[in-house]
């Protein structure tokens, strides 16, 4: 079975946010890059559908010379392969360039079975690039998946669980799929040292547009269809207003100043 | 010839013509069985411990025989429990002087001396005689003890019970065969028996009434069968199989070995680039001292006794973990010694000789260390067990896994953004250590001072003073990192090593000489742990700095605090450090503070629980220690708990709501006290 993951380097969330307001990005430099929350996840269920079913395990990402670090610590938990697709052409991609750029990496693998993602990155939190790189291929695209239950590479078939409002979700779907994972489907494992050490001394492959065949035109912040246009800090919240009385009389309040705020008709 | 001269002929009579050959016998084999001992101690011993790595342990050879001596004739540490100190006393002493005045006798024959009989023979008899009433005194505690009183941390098997009938076998019938020859010799009253058969004599008297052939008769057998062959069968048992009494050769060698480094230091692993695996897996990759350690434990339980995790009901009890280690070594090592070593596949040890939950039980607090009389050492070999199951198998919790994590991204356990750092200090006027010109001190706020609200009054407290005694120092702020105590105790040596090389590059990069520490962990490992990495500064703890201050008269305590307070004493700044004293001065000098002390304290002080990197870790088991800990300060009724540092702090702190107890009782760190009192 040929398992891939998608992974990608983003700002740790708990460093201080700092914006390029006028390019409507983020001030990446001094920024402690870390793996998305979200990919370990994925990058688990990798490994515990490898363990399961046998097979290899290829992850791939998107990015400059630093995430190379991500792809470091993929192979440090064992993963097989890794991939880094980079090219200045790439930079400033919009989530459908990305897609295609990964889309090309997976079709460049191939003979993918399944690919697990992250449900959304903790720096773009867009949350489509999974499902924009199953369309791309023509995949399955499986989001929100709380459980794998089933996945059968020789009669291509997954069965898994969706996390949606209000309940759980139980789809099959055929192979080859993309699988977008939520927080909570697994516990990731921290590698062990020995994984740490070799993989320090692995020299990691990188693919570029024309490696991948991608169309230098259609990636980058030249190709790309959508343009952040403004990006501004929200304004803080004021101080709520109590309301005591009644409940008749409270309820009654409450109404018309949803009326005047235009929140209601 | 007077009745005296000839008792004294007669005996000689006796012992030439009735026992020579016996005696010739018993020592002939005897010395057999000496060489038999000998090789046992290679094949069992000696080729056992050394299927463990190499350790240098021959340092200073005049030191450790000076505590070999101590230990052996002295007893120290095993006057720690009166009742059984006392009673090993006897009982050791009563035996040499025993056999010291048996072998005095034995070579006093053939040199003439026993007839007539010269001072030294009658000494001799004297001290013998001496020496079984203090075997049988201490025996009798021993036996009330083990079989009455049954504290629960003795484990009697019948290879005890069978010891203590022999030796009563033993001691009587040597007393009877003196008895035996004294009556029958038939003189009357021998004048000065009170000077050398005090026992003997007396019992000699109740043989009187048996007739004289008879009396003979009993003689000699009662010398064969009675005495010499169950005397001769005892040595054989202690020498040959693995009774608890081979302790009397085994635990003398694991003293004179012991550790002469402070307790609580762990050891780095030696090369992490070429090394194929990391900690203890299986039993040969301990060292040898280790497994040295496993042969000498003699079961006391003195460590149980005082074991936090134990006391409050985990799984964890030292004794029973080394004693099943040696049981696994017992049973490993043989099948190991017999196999080429690239054929082994050795049992791992947390297969089925230590569960996971015993081992993480451990805090750290090295009171089993303190507590026991044969110098066992636990704390290494526990951590050296987390070590692998860490670094190779990561199987851990998932609270180890998050605190892992925490450390790795943020830099400290908390997961806190490390750019928040120095938000603590922002108003307080506390300047970074490289714009101090000619700084005294780089003050190492640690994690707690940094992040956890309560600590960070304590820090607060302790800049107030520094500034107020105008001490130059300044604070590394955002590039301060964990000292790395939580991922060296948790196992994490690898994590412990490029933090701490991180942290010794940043000092050295600022020329860091002096360091303060409000922690007693940070204090420990970058007083005792860092040199090992290269980085040699001189480590304060703020105790031993405040008491400087004061005892200068730099600062003046004048306002009073007129309450009563106990003192909670660190493990790691007491029983590691041996830092008892300028707490306490510090006490003493705030003006109407009245210091109490809790029965355990000093070397004896119970922890709080948060060592041994379980303050990142929740207790699911048993009692919460820091409630054990809280109620021991109750009981001295006192308004105050006093500590010195950031874990027992918010242990306490803890505790007192817990209990219940936050109307009456709070809990400070000593310079909070200062603070308040200056």
């Amino acid at each position: 079975m040929k398992i891939a993951v998608c992974i990608k380097q983003v700002p740790d969330t708990e460093a201080e946010i700092k914006w390029d307001t006028p390019k409507g990005t983020l001030k990446r430099d001094g920024m402690n890059p870390v793996i998305n929350a979200f990919d370990e996840f994925a990058l688990e269920e990798a490994l515990l559908t490898r363990e399961k079913c046998d097979g290899d395990i290829v992850a791939i990402t998107m990015g400059s010379e630093k995430a190379n670090d991500v792809l470091r610590s993929a192979l440090a938990l064992t993963v097989n392969e890794v991939h880094r697709c980079t090219d200045d052409a790439f930079a400033g991609s919009d989530t459908y360039a990305t897609a295609s750029v990964l889309a090309a990496a997976l079709k460049k693998i191939g003979n993918v079975d399944v690919v697990f993602c992250g449900k959304q990155s903790t720096d773009g939190n867009t949350g489509v690039v999974g499902a924009e790189v199953a369309a791309i291929l023509g995949w399955s695209p499986l989001t929100y998946v709380s459980k794998v239950r089933q996945i059968d590479a020789a009669n291509k078939k997954i069965v898994v669980e969706r996390a949606i409002e209000g309940g759980i979700e139980v789809t099959e779907a055929k192979l080859p799929a993309v699988v977008s994972v939520i927080k909570g489907i697994n516990e990731p494992r921290l590698p062990n040292l020995m994984g740490i050490k070799k993989a320090a001394k692995v020299q990691i492959p990188q693919w570029n547009a024309d490696d991948l065949g991608v169309d230098k035109g259609k990636v980058g912040a030249a190709g790309s269809s959508t343009r952040v246009v403004e990006i501004a800090v929200a304004p803080p919240r004021g101080a709520g207003e109590i309301l005591k009385g009644e409940l008749e009389d409270v309820a009654n309040i409450v109404t018309d100043r949803l009326i005047d705020m235009k929140v209601i008709k | 010839m007077n009745s005296l001269t000839r008792f004294w002929t007669d005996q000689e009579v006796y012992i030439m013509k009735v026992f020579l050959p016996i005696i010739i016998g018993f020592l002939v084999l005897f010395m057999g069985l000496l060489v038999i001992f000998a090789l046992s101690i290679w094949w069992r011993h000696y080729r056992l411990w050394h299927l463990g790595k190499e350790e240098n342990r021959s340092d200073q050879g005049a030191t450790r025989l000076k505590t070999l001596l101590a230990v052996t004739f002295g007893h120290i540490r095993f006057w720690k429990e009166l009742y059984p100190g006392t009673m090993h006393f006897l009982i050791f002493w009563g035996a040499i002087l025993i056999f010291l005045g048996k072998i005095v006798r034995l070579f006093s024959y053939p040199v003439g001396l026993t007839n007539p009989p010269q001072d030294i023979f009658k000494y001799a008899s004297f001290v013998s005689e001496v020496g079984g009433l203090l075997v049988i005194i201490g025996g009798c505690m021993a036996i009330y003890r083990r079989y009455i009183v049954r504290p629960s941390r003795l484990e009697t098997k019948p290879t005890n019970t069978l010891i203590y009938s022999w030796g009563a076998v033993l001691l009587m019938t040597g007393y009877f065969v003196k008895g035996y020859r004294i009556a029958i010799i038939g003189s009357g009253v021998v004048p000065d028996w009170l000077s050398w058969a005090p026992v003997s004599y007396f019992i000699s008297r109740f043989f009187l009434i048996l007739p004289t052939e008879p009396l003979n008769e009993l003689l000699v057998w009662h010398r064969v069968l009675i005495h010499a062959l169950p005397a001769f069968l005892f040595f054989a048992y202690v020498f040959i199989t693995r009774t608890p009494l081979q302790h009397f050769f085994l635990s003398p060698i694991n003293v004179y070995f012991h550790n002469l480094k402070s307790k609580g230091v762990l050891l780095p692993i030696p090369n992490f680039e070429e090394a194929e695996t990391f900690g203890v897996k299986e039993i040969s990759e301990l060292t040898w001292k280790q497994l040295l350690d496993l042969e000498a434990c003699t079961n006391c339980g003195r460590c149980q006794d005082v074991c936090p995790a134990h006391l409050s009901q985990k799984p964890l009890s030292p004794r029973r973990m080394t004693q099943n280690l040696k049981d696994h070594l017992r049973r490993e090592g043989p099948k190991l010694l017999a196999t080429p070593q690239d054929q082994r596949q050795p049992e791992a040890i947390m297969e089925k000789t230590v569960n996971e939950d015993e081992l993480w039980a451990c805090t750290a607090c090295m009171a089993c260390e303190e507590a026991c009389p044969v110098y066992v050492e636990q704390i290494i070999r526990n951590i050296d067990l987390r070590r692998y199951l860490v670094l190779v198998e990561t199987k851990y919790s998932s609270e180890v896994r998050l605190t892992l994590k925490n450390l790795e991204k943020n830099n400290n356990p908390w997961g806190a953004s490390r750019g928040t750092r120095a938000e603590w200090a922002k108003d307080l006027g506390v300047k970074s250590f490289a714009e101090v010109e000619n700084p005294e001190f780089l003050f190492w706020v640690g994690c707690c001072g940094s992040f956890d609200a309560r600590n960070q009054k304590v820090a607060t407290s302790m800049v107030k003073i520094l500034q107020a005694s105008g001490i130059r120092f300044g604070i590394l702020g955002n590039e301060e990192g964990c000292c790395g105590d939580p991922a060296r105790r948790i196992g994490n040596e690898y994590l412990f090593q490029t933090t701490a090389e991180a942290n010794i590059g940043i000092m050295k990069g600022y020329g860091v000489k002096k360091i303060l520490t409000l922690c007693p962990h940070c204090f420990h490992i970058l007083k005792n742990e860092y040199p090992q990495l290269g980085g040699d500064f001189q480590v304060f703890h703020h105790t031993q700095f405040l008491m400087e201050l004061i005892a200068s008269g730099r600062l003046k305590l004048t306002k009073p605090i007129n309450k009563v307070i106990t003192y909670h004493d660190s493990c790691y700044l007491g029983r590691a450090n041996q830092i008892f004293e300028a707490p306490r001065k510090i006490l003493n000098s705030i003006p109407g503070l009245k210091l109490v002390e809790m029965e355990r304290h000093r070397q004896r002080s119970f922890c709080c629980g948060a060592g041994g990197g379980r303050m990142w870790m929740e207790e699911h088991i048993g009692t919460r220690i820091n409630q054990m800990r809280t109620d021991q300060a109750i009981a001295t009724e006192a308004e105050l708990i006093g500590t010195a540092c950031p874990y027992c702090l918010t242990m306490l702190f803890d505790g007192i709501k817990e209990k219940g107890k936050a109307e009456t009782m709070a809990a400070y760190d000593l310079s909070e006290l200062v603070d308040q009192s200056m």
